[in-house]
Formats: C-alpha cells, structure tokens, sequence
C-alpha cells in the first residue's frame, strides 16, 4: 500500500513530469502541477478517514534502512501531531497553485520549486527519523531560496539571503543537538524511537543543552521573538502563493519540531518551563506590537504571524493538557487562517498594486466578495468566538492559566492589541470614502473563490465544530501531556 | 630482501613511475599534446587497475621504507583518481592555450607518485622524498604558464616557503634521529622522546602545517591558490593536501606523537585557529579562487579534528573519518574547480565573483555543479560534504573535543554565507543574455558528471562508499598499554 510513500512522492512526480514540458506550455505546466497537489490532497483525505483516532502510536509505518553505516532509516509514519500538518500542508499547496495565476515569468521552473517545496514540507512531516527528517528540514530551502529570489518583490535578494542564512544558522544547532543525542546513543540508530529513549535517559543538564539546541533551531523557524528578523522580509517580498505556504505550513514546521523536542527532552521541558513561556509571552506582545505598528497589509500579517506563533509556544510551555491542545489547534488554525490572509492580500494586491492600509478604503462596494472573505479572516486571526482562532487560544490561553496563573495577563493583552489591528483594518475595508482607482478591481472568481471559500470553510468548521479534529489529536496529546502530569520523565 | 610479492605490491607505484618515463620519452620522441594527454590517462587508469590486484597482499611492509596497506591503497586509489580529473581538466584548460603543454602531464604524473610514496611512507626517508617528489613536481605545475606573472608569482612564492618549510622538516627529523637513534615511525613510537625530540617533532609539524596550509602557516595559500591555473590549483588542494594528512595521521598514530601532551595541544589550537581564520577570511573575498583557498584553510582546520580525537577514539575510527572526509573534499573541491577551469576563457581565468553573475540563466549545467559542490562543501545534507562533516563530529564527540567542534560549528556558519554568497551570484537574472559559449568541452563535463553523481551517492547513499573506504589501519600496540 505505502500511503504515506505515495504522499510524499507524488509532487516528485508531478515536478519531473513539469521539467519534461516544454517551457512554452504554461496552460499544462500548470495542470500537472496543480492535478499533482489535488492527488496529494485527495491522498491525505483518505488518510485522514482511515487514521485511528483512539491511539496514539505511529500509524501507516513505513520504514526501509537507508545508511546502515550511521543507522538511519527511510522511515516514515503519522501521528495525531503529523495528520493534522500534512493535510494543512497538502491543502495549503493547492490553494498555492491556485492562487498562482499571475505568475507568468518561468512558470516552468516556478511550479517544479513549488512542488520540490511540497514534498520536502510533507517529508519534515512524515519523517519518522532524525536523519530523515534533518533532510527534508534542509530541503525546504532549497525551493524556498529559489521562490523567494527569482519571483519575489522589490528585496527579494536580501530577503531570500536573509531567510536562508537565518534557518541554516538555526538549523546547525539542532543538528548538533542531534548529532549529541546520536553518540550517546548505545543503538546508534537515528529513528525518532530510538532517540527518543536515549534522549530521555540523558542527564538533566545534558538534556537541558540538547534542548537550548533546538530552541534555537526550531525557534528560528517559528519565529520566536529574538531570531524571528528574517520573517517580515521574507513573508512581505515572497510572492503570495509562496507566502501562504511559508506562513500557513513552514512555520508550522519549527512547532512541530519543538513539539518533537519536548516529547524527547521532558526533564529539559519542565525545566525550561518558564524560559519558554517567557519568550513565548513576549513573542505575542512584541508580535502584535509590530504589526499594530504596520501601514502595509502585508507587512501586518507577517508581524501578526509572530504573536500567533507565540501562542503555540506558549501551548507548548504550559505542558499540559489544554496547553498543547491549544499549541495544535492554534497551529492548524493559525495555518489556516494566515493562508487565507495572504491569499486575499495576494490577490488584491495583483488587482489594486498597493498594500497600503489606508488605500483600500470602502472596498466592499466594488469587491463584496474580497471584503466578505479578509473580514471573516481577520476576525478569526483576532480569536472572534466560532472561529478556528478562537477555540486554538482559548486552550492555549487556559493550559497556561493552568501552569502561570496571573501572568497570563500579557498573553490577553497581545489578544487584545491583535483585536485592535484587525478590527481596524477590517473597518477600513468597509467605511471611508470611495476611491477612483478603485473602482474597477474585479472581484474574487472562479478559481480563487474556491481556494478562498475552502479556507474560509476550515476556519469557520474548526470553530463551530472542533470536535472531529480534537479527536484526530486528542490521543497524541494525552500521551504527551500524560508524561508532565505524572512527573516520571 | 625484496621478493616479487613485495614488487608485485608495489605495482600501483611502479606502473606509475613506468608511465612517467613512457610519457616523457613519447613527448621526446614526438612532440603532441593530444598523444601525451591519451598516454598519461591511460596511464593512470592502468595504475589504478593494479590496485584492486595487490589489495590482498596487504598489510605488507616493504624495507623499513614504505608500509603498503589498506589505508595507503584507498588514498592511492583517490589520489589517482584526483590526478585523472586534473589531467582532463588540464587537456580542456591547455587545449585552448599557447606553449608547449605536453609536460604538464608529466609533472602530473610525477605528483601522483610522490603522493602515492607519501600514503605508503614508514620512515623519514620515504616520508622526505615522497614530500619533495610532490613538491618539485607542484612549484614546476604552478608557474607553468610561463608569460603569465601571477603564475610565475605564485611558482616562486610557493617553492621559497616550501623550500623554508623543507628545511624545518630536516631540521626536525635530525633532531628527533639524534635523540632516538631510528627514523621508522614505528620504531619511534617505542622510545618516547624528551625535550629535543619534542622539539623535532613540532619542527616537522611546522613543516606539515605549511604544506596544510594550517595557520599560522597559511600565508601562501590564497596567492598560490590564485595564481596557478585552475587545475592545477585543484591538484595541489586535494592530492597535495590529502597525501601530507594521509602521511600526518600516520606518522602521529605509530610514532605516538599524538599522545605528547604538548603536540596535541598545539595540533587543537592550531585546528581552531585554521578553522575560524580559514572561514572569516573568506568571508569578505570577491574573487572565487581566494575564497576557494580560505575556505580550504577552514576545511583544513576541520580535518584535523580527526588526528586530534585519533588518542581517545583509536586510529581506526579517525582514519575513516579522515578518508571519508577527504573523499568527500576531493570530489567537492575538484567539482568546483573544475567549474572554474570550464568557466574560464582562452585569455584569463573566470575567477571574479562577477563573472559567475547569472550562470543559472547562461549555463545552467555548470551552475548546478557548482552549487552542488559548494553546498557540499557548506556541508548540507545529501551531499558528501555533510557525510564526512558527520564523521569529524561523530569522532570529535566521541574524543569530548567540544572546543574544536564548538569551532567546526562556527566555522560551518561562517561557511554558508561566503558558499551561498556564491550560489547567490550564479542565481541572480544577468544583465544581459551573452552568447552561449561555442566551446563544448565534453570530457571536462563528463568528469563533472562523475563527480556530481559522486558527491549526491556519498550524500544520500553513503554505506557502499564507506565500506570501500574502510581503512584497516596498522594501530600499533604499544599505545594501548601507554595509555
């Protein structure tokens, strides 16, 4: 059967089957590749349907030996962490390429990075060893760097430099992390198993350097506040479709990886408790601080996108039950919701050439649709009850009442701050006077409706009815949370 | 007494050496480059056939001199191999050129050999002449393009410091004989020296450093890197380089030099120094080869970390870390400056920054194998580079060298940005679409072919090389009951 193969390599297929067209043929470069990601879609929907949600061990276990030699496998499999972000990823990549329409310059080598970014964003996700999952983590760049310096805006050369320094930086850390799990290891095996029980019979201060080491290169990725400068850049010159996936999926990557972390490390974790929540506070206050500051829509998101991160951290922190129930759901939803904001910001953009807040005003006379759409998304990024975002922090917010008590103050400020910008733009988009330029934006259609309403359609499902997905995570969590509960690390 | 199996395990040398008289009687007899290029690379590949033959009479000691074994052959094997590039490269690169070429075969040839004495060398005397067979043939090949003052330059300046460093060699290896009355590496491991021949012994380490290029040794190199052509340059930077740290982690494990608490002080500091200078150095380069030529000093850097661990975590692990490493910098470093050789022009070398502008627009292939070679050299995953930057941590951490790979780790960081500044440049739109280049050098891109399928095999697929590389060093027992 080999599901999760036929997952992971379906966008290989797809991307080796785009560099045999010629470069002229843009109508079917494009259908190969978006048919390439409705397979995957269509792939990870089944296994969401299949997937046991009463368990918590790795399902669809696939694993061939790679290099006998260090000990690494081809190994890979899901878990209620895993399901969620490879769904997320799968659907994200396809609104990408839907929303990918204005790209008209190498479209031929545009839609191979993109899919070469799909199958090393759902590797990281799939990957049930360390030396595997190290390589997808690597492989995402590559694309990434390509996407961002060719197709982007007006810096995309410092802002792909930027990007890739800042993560391969990070990403030395966690490989020395690793690499020092590794050789205490008697198996000398790299799968998650296996390092997994070595790393948790490691002494404590040991554990607590291993952790610092994944701080850093998973909290790159995240952002977390001090190493996050290479987000606004990044997100604000990536052309939109490659914003969506950077901020709806990639970042979503360093969160699983800590998440990965904590399950190996719990000594460290609790440890570090208040460090990481901490960071994770005023990685939501100073996010949402930034973005308030900000005139360009874009540049908002992508602050914003570091005070919902910091929710995630700070799920993450609580190390309890609705702590990392929040830290999941927030990731799905944030993942969602930021996908949206960046394809609608994408599109209009395209249409109206300017980002600037303050131009868009009484847009919802020409553009019901558009107006419609960044409402419900920016209601939902502010936590707007029977929205994703909402349910996501709520837990979030509650697990760290749980571990905190009263300094859960700041994270409600950062709610509140975030309540401000969102509900200020969503104003503008409704009141104001009407401009002249702006009287012949045409409105979403067709295609981009649908990529639009499909998120919408998440958002608005994750939160009226959270049961299904809280369900599909609920046993991985447990298992996790279960470990901090009884204190036997 | 030297018996037929003992000539019969010399055979990699001995057809080597035969080729050499071959070539330089054919280039007297009739003057051709094409003729003398053919002859040497057969050659070669016939002298790299020998080597599976003797590789069951090994470990054999042949007169105290030289010790043929497992270790010695496989980096015979990669030195032939490196020297085979080089003369592809060199028939691509002289081809287009004015002089005489034919020679430059024959210093190639004359380089192997003296690397291939210096794998298999036991003894002082093997270890000198080995050294000076390299370095002749190397000051000859480096100022061969006798018009051009920067290559005379870098001849010069490459024969007085080596010359320099000579001295100190012999100077060394007297001061140690007159202590321990023996030259043979092993013999010398059983009389553990005092105060002279510890000075000796970090003479003839000043000797090897400069031939590393280690700092503070280090100063010829981007010169000498810079000026010699470019395949030149990519032979002296693996088969010179590789042969004195095949030589060095030899010489350290039979003769117990490693375990002289001052030697390996000093090897760790200069490890460090090499790595960080190596890499910052590089860092504000505008012109490729110099950057090639830090960051070979960082690389060298990285080497050592395996002698350094090779006390605590025995020989045998730190010469395979040390073989797959430099397999994994051969096949990286002579990609890179094999793109440099194709790169560059009839009337100059393509060595500025500027002229890699846009390669991925003009000449896509040769910008891919640059990226994959440089990446590698970055030490990315799925690349060689990573491989063996994998061996040096794994043997560092097991030897608790958490300084030195404190240092690998910052080296590697600086790395990135100098190789990705690189990759950077070659990814940028040109300014212009220039003519696509009417030279189709097929060797040269066959050779680079090779040489990328090698970097992603030792990347994604390691276990058959490495069990190919598998050492089986000679550890001598007394260190064990020393320690």
């Amino acid at each position: 059967m080999y599901i999760l193969s036929q997952i992971l390599w379906t966008p290989v297929v797809g991307a080796l089957a785009i560099l045999a067209l010629p470069a002229q043929q843009i109508r079917s470069i494009r259908a190969t590749a978006i048919t390439s990601s409705v397979v995957v879609l269509m792939l990870t929907v089944w296994l969401l349907f299949h997937f046991d949600t009463s368990s918590s061990a790795i399902q669809f276990p696939e694993s061939l030996p790679w290099n006998a030699e260090l000990g690494s496998y081809y190994a890979l499999g899901v878990d209620g962490f895993s399901l969620p972000m490879v769904v997320l990823s799968a659907l994200l990549c396809l609104v990408a390429m839907l929303a990918s329409e204005s790209v008209n310059t190498r479209v031929k080598g545009y839609h191979f990075w993109l899919l070469a970014l799909e199958f090393g964003m759902i590797g990281v996700f799939l990957a049930q060893d360390w030396a595997l999952f190290y390589v997808f983590w690597e492989l995402t760049l590559i694309p990434l760097f390509f996407l961002i310096d060719q197709w982007g805006g007006k810096r995309k050369h410092t802002a792909s430099l930027n990007f890739v320094l800042y993560t391969m930086g990070g990403s030395v850390f966690m490989l020395v992390s690793l690499l020092m799990i590794f050789t205490a290891s008697s198996e000398h095996s790299t799968t998650m198993e296996s390092m997994l029980a070595t790393a948790r019979s490691l002494p404590r201060e040991q554990q607590i350097w291993i952790f610092l080491g994944f701080l850093i290169g998973f909290g790159v990725k995240m952002p977390v506040f001090p190493i996050h400068g290479w987000l606004p850049l990044a997100h604000v010159e990536a052309p939109s479709p490659v914003s969506i996936l950077l901020s709806g999926a990639l970042l979503k990557m360093g969160a699983y990886g800590l998440l990965k972390a904590t399950g190996m490390l719990p000594e460290a974790a609790s440890a570090l408790q208040s460090v990481l929540a901490g960071i994770a506070l005023v990685s939501i206050v100073y996010g949402a601080l930034l973005a308030w500051r900000q005139t360009d829509l874009k540049a908002m998101i992508a602050y914003s996108s570091i005070s919902h991160m910091g929710v995630v951290l700070l799920g993450i922190a609580a190390l309890n039950e609705a702590g990392l129930l929040g830290a999941v759901l927030q990731m799905t939803a944030h993942g969602l919701i930021a996908g949206a904001l960046f394809l609608l910001i994408g599109l209009l953009y395209e249409r109206t050439h300017t980002r600037e807040i303050s131009d868009y005003s009484s847009l919802v006379q020409v553009t019901p649709r558009f107006a419609f759409f960044t409402t419900l998304a920016l209601l939902a990024s502010m936590g707007l009850p029977g929205s994703a975002g909402f349910v996501a922090e709520l837990h979030a917010i509650i697990g760290g009442f749980q571990s905190f008590g009263w300094v859960m103050v700041f994270a409600s400020l950062g709610v509140l701050i975030g309540a401000s910008y969102a509900i200020r733009t969503a104003a503008r988009l409704f009141t104001g006077p009407m401009r002249p330029e702006m009287q012949n934006v045409r409105d979403l259609h067709s295609h981009e409706l649908i990529a639009a309403g499909t998120l919408a359609v998440g958002i608005m499902a994750l939160g009226l009815v959270p049961g299904p997905i809280v369900e599909l995570m609920n046993a991985s969590v447990n298992e996790l949370s279960m470990i901090f509960s009884h204190k036997n690390f | 007494m030297i018996t037929t199996t003992d000539l019969l395990a010399l055979l990699p040398l001995i057809v080597l050496s035969a080729v050499a008289v071959i070539v330089m009687l054919a280039i007297a007899v009739h003057r051709n480059h094409r003729l003398a290029f053919l002859l040497t690379v057969a050659g070669i590949l016939i002298s790299l056939i020998t080597v599976p033959l003797v590789s069951d009479l090994v470990p054999r000691l042949i007169t105290p001199l030289v010790l043929v074994d497992r270790y010695a052959l496989v980096f015979t094997v990669m030195a032939y191999a490196a020297g085979l590039v080089a003369a592809v490269l060199c028939w691509e690169y002289f081809r287009v050129r004015e002089g005489h070429q034919e020679e430059v075969y024959l210093l190639i040839l004359t380089a192997l050999l003296g690397a291939g004495v210096l794998a298999a060398a036991h003894h002082f005397a093997s270890f000198f002449l080995g050294l000076e067979i390299l370095s002749v043939s190397l000051f000859a090949l480096i100022a061969y393009p006798l018009r051009e003052i920067r290559a005379l330059e870098a001849g010069i300046k490459y024969l007085v410091l080596s010359g320099v460093a000579s001295a100190f060699l012999l100077f060394g290896m007297a001061l140690v004989y007159a202590e321990t009355g023996t030259m043979e590496f092993a013999v010398l491991g059983g009389r553990p020296g005092t105060f002279p021949s510890v000075i000796g012994t970090i003479l003839i380490l000043v000797a090897v450093g400069f031939k590393l290029s280690l700092v503070p040794f280090h100063l010829w190199t981007a010169d000498v890197y810079q000026g010699a052509p470019a395949p030149i340059t990519a032979l002296l930077a693996t088969v010179s380089k590789g042969s004195v740290f095949i030589l060095l982690l030899r010489y350290g494990l039979e003769s117990g030099v490693f375990r002289v608490p001052v030697v390996s002080v000093l090897l760790a500091l200069i490890a460090v120094v090499s790595m960080l200078v190596g890499n910052f150095l590089a860092l504000r380069q505008n012109n490729v080869k110099r950057i090639l030529a830090y960051s070979s000093i960082g690389h060298m850097g990285y080497l050592l970390v395996a002698p350094v661990a090779a006390n605590v975590v025995g020989g045998n692990l730190a010469a395979e870390a040390l073989l797959v490493y430099l397999a994994a910098y051969f096949a990286m470093t002579l990609a890179a400056f094999g793109v440099v050789t194709v790169m560059s022009p009839a009337d100059r070398e393509a060595e500025e920054l500027d002229d890699y502008t846009g390669l991925f627009w003009t000449r896509p292939w040769l910008a891919t194998v640059f990226s994959v070679a440089l990446l590698s050299l970055a030490g990315i995953p799925l690349t060689a580079g990573f491989i063996g930057k994998f061996y040096l941590f794994a043997a560092g951490s097991q030897g608790a060298l958490w300084m030195l790979l404190g240092a690998l780790i910052i080296g590697s960081g600086l790395g990135l940005y100098y190789y990705i500044r690189i990759v950077f440049q070659m990814a940028q739109a040109p300014a212009a679409l220039q003519a696509r280049p009417e030279a189709r050098p097929v060797g040269a891109h066959l050779v680079l072919a090779i040489l990328l399928l090698l970097i992603f095999g030792l990347g994604v697929y390691p276990a058959p090389f490495i069990d190919l590389l598998h050492p089986e060093i000679n550890v001598p027992k007394q260190s064990a009951a020393q320690q």
